[in-house]
């Protein structure tokens, strides 16, 4: 145990950390940052962190120094504001920083820092240099001009993300954050589009297209810590809701779990753009070509009928397996005690290697197994003996046979985040009645299903929003249904 | 003749939205204007600018004409206070300091997005608008600046605080953390 | 047994002069003469006095020959190898009349005291046999054999030697702290990065004497336990890598590297890798990191290279001049080489004296030696006697000093007193046709262009530095601009990362101390009074002297002077480039410049 002393204030510590950790650790919150990141390897590059030792000539960065016994330490003297001033502005004068357009504005660490060190002008001629901006990607904005050489970027796609696929390029003043060896962005070959360097980025240099200009993270109302949906990693995510709406999606930094604080391409852009179709919020039915609004009396009574009137072994049941593992178990116990078939599609795949790097795999925390096991459980139990596939022919003795086939009865539970298989497409395609239960009216869906049932998100199953007082849950949908039916739901 | 004090304000490259974030300050003003006589200003269109003690600009400096008016006021008040980050910082005017002042020119009057009937010949404009300078920038580059009140545009209870201040003779001033934008 | 020894440099400088074809000039001369047996031609290193090149060097007389190209060679052979008779016309002349004849009286020569280029000039650099009988690998010998790790960290310390790279750091404590670290694996490194402007002491020693530092190493990888070493070697010295690369060879061939040597359970093997380009790749972790194959950037130390270096291993790393000084320091004792100098700057210390003085080149002196015995008696005074202004030391990193501290004597206290530094040797004499803001330009132009770019007040900080001191030179600099040039400076000085963006603001930071009024002169009254700043020179005919024939507009680049037989001839100012041919091509002296 040590003990150090910050402006006066006594604080203790444990050898090998640094002057920083031990700050955080104790509340000090006095120590600007601007490179440093949690869960990166500290550089000392921006300077702002640097702080007066008592009886040292030298200043030392706190990111990287170690906290020794009996150090008094000084974080913001009157010659540290000012220097500290003097970076800031040497950085505004360096590049082209336009705020007021800039979608980072507002959740940007470098005006953060500049406002509260009272920057209201900069002193030395702007340099303008003509960089030009980085389109080249599908899915990120790079403005060099924005970028202060934190090499955060750097660090987080060389040590969390392994693909390290950005670099720096030339020298001096005109020193450059390159991909590869000098690529575009989007151009580059080992760049996975992970996101995690936008994340990273204090400023607005890197930005995720699908989340610029949705709000900035202090006008949200909350963010929560969930887990993503799309596959079996189950990596920690950290919502950013604005008025029930998602405004950002982040992975949790320094997180010691599993994930080590890595976000895929999928968790952070394609979750939130799905997340964002039209919701459903009423059920409603087939009317020619469109849909009609209706009552959840008078469809659970028309699911009722259908039902009762299907050849049991010419129906189906699909069900996503990202949907929560307890309305699976309704969902096998109340199909299974009807004698209809089950099957599952969508999500839960094992994550592409590519995107997570290799210690990812091995699972530090031993919840994902569990959380695995009980997944792989239902999807052995929804299908026992799979039915729902591409190309076969039903014959004599399998009619609910593979491929296209006419189903009496079909009922489809998806979480409308990915496209849907083929297979569950033919499915709908060819059979008589259809009950698709999904939170957005997504095509080609709305165009196959007789019946739409509105299903909860993900993220208000999550606990993240409140869902509609309209939408009901799946166990409640199957209670209902099997009181019509005047059956009794298995136990699984 | 009266002895309050006088103000003159001038928009010069800007787009007005720091005079609008002025009038922002809602029934303050008319405390404001019982303290002080405003003379040369867009909003009163006094075009000639008398000796003053506040003189505010609104807009960055990005041809010989707002130069020479920067120039003129700075002459002409006591306390020289800018607002908005044109002012401040050059703000969006210096988006076009990549190109030369011809490529600006050829690119807005000649080569502009959609082709245009007024000038189908492609010509410049001449000595019909003022000479670009080589670059558009903030008015402190060229002349002394005293306060400073970023923002695009600058909060109205900003650009109150900072009039308040100065007409209470508490110079510099220096507008509080919470009170400071630059968008 | 050879009569005579005709000692030819063959250091870049001459070979740039035409060394090569200079000596094989010679030896077909002497094979002519059948003079092949009694007259042995060795090419060494530099001798130092890199103005005269080539060199030639005849033995027993110690004859010094300057300027000799091959022609001139082969009359040497005839005149003076053949028949005994001195060349006059090629020997040192110390003015008109006084032509001297032996090296040694030299006082260029007579007062350096050359230990770390004592063979350099004497021996052939690719003959590992000239070097062993210069007592070459007897103070390796002497370590492995008798001596213990302890007992050569303590010679080291007692020696009092100091890091000749520039930072100073006392040599045998340095050691220490790398012996102390636990192994098994340890490294040791040769900076020969030299990347100061101008400076080019390293080089001579890697050109001239290179297995002088291959001992050094050997006996310093004993003390601190390490078996490993890295040569870094910046790739615009290919003469230099060329000869380690023989040099090492030779050694491992004569089981002086490798494994067991000398009989004993100490191995050890250099590599040399090449540098690329980069002046930040001297700074000592920024070389690791380029030996490592990643991108040359300093890191923050803690921890230090002694507990944490290459690959995270305990490594010790001295520069080229320091490492040639180890083997004669445990030879003669370290009391011995502590009798040289001052009280904290011990032994003797490579400079690189350049500039406007009449001889240019290396001169090794032992420290406390004063500024003005270096620059006025051994470099012989100022270039066509005009007038000293100031002389830089250290330089990029390093200050200017005026006329005032010419009598500082040459050590590190004494010079980090005045706010210079001795830095790695650079020394650049500077006369009243030298502006001293253009001299801050220049070095602060490089250590922006070096910058390795990592942290803030450097990268973006020296460039705005840069600015500020170009618009000066142009004539637009305003009086605020000194406060602003100030604060800045110290701010980069105080809050760089590394030792390059620390010291890239002293050749400012001592010309404004010292030179203010230049400053002055540039800013307030528009004129800079070396005129040399492009912007605030104007060019002026005298209509008094001018006799109108005409030369100067025909010569002038930028057709900007007009005039005829009958007008006045005048210069427009503002198209003129400054470039002087006008001056030089009138007959009259009717043109100057102010």
């Amino acid at each position: 145990m040590i003990k150090l002393h910050f402006d006066g204030k006594e604080c203790t510590g444990t050898k090998g950390q640094t002057i920083l950790e031990v700050a955080l650790a104790n509340g000090i919150t006095t120590i600007p940052t601007l490179c440093w990141l949690e869960g990166l390897h500290p550089e000392g590059a921006c300077r702002m962190c640097v702080v007066e030792v008592e009886g040292s000539p030298k200043m030392l960065t706190a990111c990287t120094s170690p906290a020794e016994d009996g150090m008094k330490i000084l974080t913001r003297t009157d010659k540290l504001k000012e220097y500290r001033k003097q970076i800031l502005e040497l950085l505004f004068a360096g590049r082209n920083h336009f705020c007021m357009y800039c979608s980072a504005s507002g959740d940007c660490e470098l005006q953060a820092l500049a406002i509260e060190h009272g920057m209201d002008s900069v002193r030395y001629p702007y340099l303008f240099p003509n960089i030009e901006n980085d389109t080249t990607s599908s899915d990120f904005m790079v403005d060099r001009n924005r970028c202060v050489l934190c090499d955060r970027c750097i660090r987080t796609c060389q040590e969390i993300v392994g693909a390290c696929s950005l670099g720096l390029e030339k020298r001096g003043w005109v020193t450059n954050v390159i991909s590869d060896l000098g690529e575009k962005f989007g151009n580059s070959s080992t760049c996975v589009s992970c996101g995690a360097c936008a994340q990273a980025c204090p400023t607005g240099t890197i930005t995720i297209r699908e989340q610029a200009y949705r709000g900035r993270r202090k006008d949200c109302d909350k963010a929560v810590e969930a887990t993503c949906p799309l596959c079996a990693m189950g990596c920690k995510i950290n919502v950013h809701v604005r008025r029930n709406s998602l405004v950002r999606i982040d992975g949790v930094t320094g997180s010691k779990y599993a994930d080590g604080g890595q976000l895929c391409r999928k968790g952070r852009i394609e979750l939130l753009r799905a997340s964002e179709g039209p919701r459903l919020t009423t059920p409603m039915i087939r009317s020619g070509a469109g849909f009609r609004e209706a009552s959840w009396d008078e469809v659970l009574d028309l699911i009722t009928e259908k039902i009762n009137k299907a050849d049991k072994s010419k129906s189906g049941a699909v069900a996503s397996l990202m949907t929560p593992i307890d309305e699976l178990k309704y969902f096998a116990g109340f199909f299974g005690a009807l004698g209809i078939k089950t099957d599952c599609r969508e999500g839960r795949v094992p994550p592409e290697a590519k995107y997570v790097k290799e210690s990812h795999v091995r699972s530090a925390d031993d919840s994902i197994n569990d959380r695995e096991n009980e997944v792989n459980r239902m999807r052995s139990i929804l299908a026992a003996s799979p039915w729902l596939g591409v190309g076969s022919e039903p014959s004599e003795k399998e009619p609910v046979g593979k491929g296209m086939l006419s189903l009496d009865f079909l009922f489809f539970r998806t979480t409308g985040l990915v496209e849907p298989c083929v297979d569950v497409l033919d499915a709908l395609d060819h059979s008589k009645f259809s009950v698709v239960q999904t939170p957005y009216i997504s095509h080609p869906m709305a165009y196959l299903a007789d019946v739409l049932i509105p299903a909860a998100a993900w993220f208000e199953l999550a606990g993240i929003c409140e869902p509609a007082v309209s939408i009901k849950e799946m166990c409640e949908v199957l209670e209902s249904l099997a009181v019509r039916l005047a059956i009794k739901i298995k136990e699984v | 003749m009266s002895d309050k004090p006088k103000v003159a304000t001038v928009w010069l490259e800007s787009c007005a939205g720091c005079h609008m974030s002025f009038l922002d300050i809602d029934e303050r003003i008319v405390n404001l204007l019982s303290q002080v006589e405003l003379t040369a200003s867009p909003v009163t269109d006094i075009k000639d600018i008398p000796e003053v003690t506040l003189g505010i600009i609104d807009g960055g400096i990005g041809n010989e004409e707002e130069l020479h008016i920067a120039q003129e006021l700075r002459k002409k008040c006591k306390i020289l206070m800018v607002m908005g980050d044109c002012a401040v910082f050059g703000g969006i005017n210096t988006m076009r300091n990549s190109l030369t002042p011809e490529q600006v020119l050829k690119g807005a009057y000649a080569d502009g997005a959609t082709p245009t009937t007024v000038n189908p010949s492609g010509k410049l404009p001449g000595e019909d608008i003022p000479k670009l300078l080589p670059q558009a920038n903030a008015v402190d580059r060229y002349v002394n600046v005293d306060v400073y009140v970023p923002g695009c545009p600058p909060d109205a209870d900003a650009i109150y605080y900072a009039l308040s201040e100065i007409l209470a003779g508490r110079i510099p001033v220096k507008i509080p953390a919470d009170m400071t934008r630059y968008d | 047994m050879y009569r005579s020894h005709v000692l030819i440099c063959n250091g870049t400088g001459c070979h740039s002069g035409g060394a090569t074809e200079t000596t094989e000039a010679i030896k077909k001369e002497i094979e002519k003469l059948s003079l092949a047996n009694e007259v042995a031609v060795v090419p060494t290193g530099c001798h130092g006095m890199c103005e005269m090149g080539p060199i030639i060097v005849v033995y027993p007389e110690g004859t010094f020959y300057c300027r000799v190209n091959p022609e001139d060679g082969v009359e040497i052979v005839r005149e003076h190898l053949a028949k005994g008779r001195t060349v006059e016309r090629l020997m040192f002349r110390e003015s008109e009349r006084i032509s001297v004849a032996s090296y040694k009286e030299l006082p260029f020569y007579s007062k350096q005291k050359r230990i770390a280029l004592k063979n350099c000039g004497y021996i052939n650099p690719d003959s590992i046999e000239e070097y062993i009988g210069h007592s070459g690998y007897e103070a390796l010998g002497k370590c492995l054999t008798s001596l213990t790790q302890e007992q050569v960290i303590e010679e080291l310390k007692k020696s009092g030697l100091r890091g000749r790279g520039g930072g100073g750091f006392p040599t045998g404590l340095k050691w220490s702290f790398c012996a102390k670290s636990p192994g098994p694996k340890k490294y040791v490194i040769c900076n020969a990065d030299e990347g100061d402007p101008g400076a080019f002491m390293d080089r001579s020693i890697l050109e001239g004497d290179p297995h002088s530092i291959i001992e050094g190493m050997a006996i310093g990888a004993y003390a601190i336990g390490a078996d490993e070493a890295y040569i870094y070697c910046r790739a615009e010295y290919p003469l230099a890598i060329e000869r380690l690369k023989t040099a090492i060879a030779q050694a491992e061939e004569y089981g002086l590297l490798g494994e067991k040597i000398f009989g004993t359970d100490f191995s050890f093997e250099i590599h040399i890798k090449e540098g690329a380009g980069a002046f930040v790749c001297g700074e000592e972790t920024a070389l690791m990191g380029s030996i490592e194959g990643k991108r040359g950037m300093p890191r923050p130390r803690p921890p230090f290279p002694a507990v944490s270096g290459l690959w995270g291993k305990p490594t010790n790393i001295n520069n080229v001049e320091t490492w040639a000084n180890v083997p004669q320091i445990i030879l003669n004792g370290g009391e011995w080489y502590a009798s040289m100098g001052t009280a904290e700057s011990k032994g003797t210390k490579v400079f690189a004296l350049t500039g406007k003085v009449k001889h240019t080149g290396l001169v090794e002196v032992p420290m406390g030696v004063t500024l003005r015995e270096i620059i006025m008696e051994i470099g012989g005074g100022i270039l066509n006697d005009k007038k000293f202004k100031a002389v830089q030391i250290g330089g990029p990193s390093g200050g200017c000093l005026t006329e005032d501290h010419l009598d500082t004597p040459v050590s590190y206290e004494d010079l980090t007193r005045l706010g210079a530094i001795m830095g790695s040797g650079g020394l650049v004499v500077m006369d009243e046709e030298n502006c001293m803001i253009d001299v801050a330009k220049f070095f602060l132009e490089f250590t922006q262009r070096e910058s390795c770019g990592k942290c803030s007040p450097c990268r973006e900080g020296t460039k705005q530095m840069l600015i500020m001191l170009d618009e000066i030179t142009k004539g637009n600099g305003k009086i605020e601009d000194i406060k602003k040039l100030e604060e800045l400076a110290l701010m980069v000085k105080n809050m760089s990362l590394c030792g390059l963006g620390q010291t890239a603001p002293n050749p400012l930071l001592t010309t404004l101390k010292y030179f203010r009024h230049e400053y002055e002169a540039h800013i307030i009254e528009k004129r800079c009074p070396a005129h040399v700043c492009s912007g605030l020179i104007t060019f002026t005919i005298h209509a008094d002297k001018c006799k109108r024939c005409g030369l100067c507009t025909k010569n002038c680049p930028a057709k900007c002077i007009s005039g005829d037989k009958n007008t006045a001839y005048v210069i427009d100012n503002e198209r003129c480039v400054k470039c002087g041919t006008c001056i030089d091509k009138c007959p009259f002296k009717a043109i100057t410049k102010e």
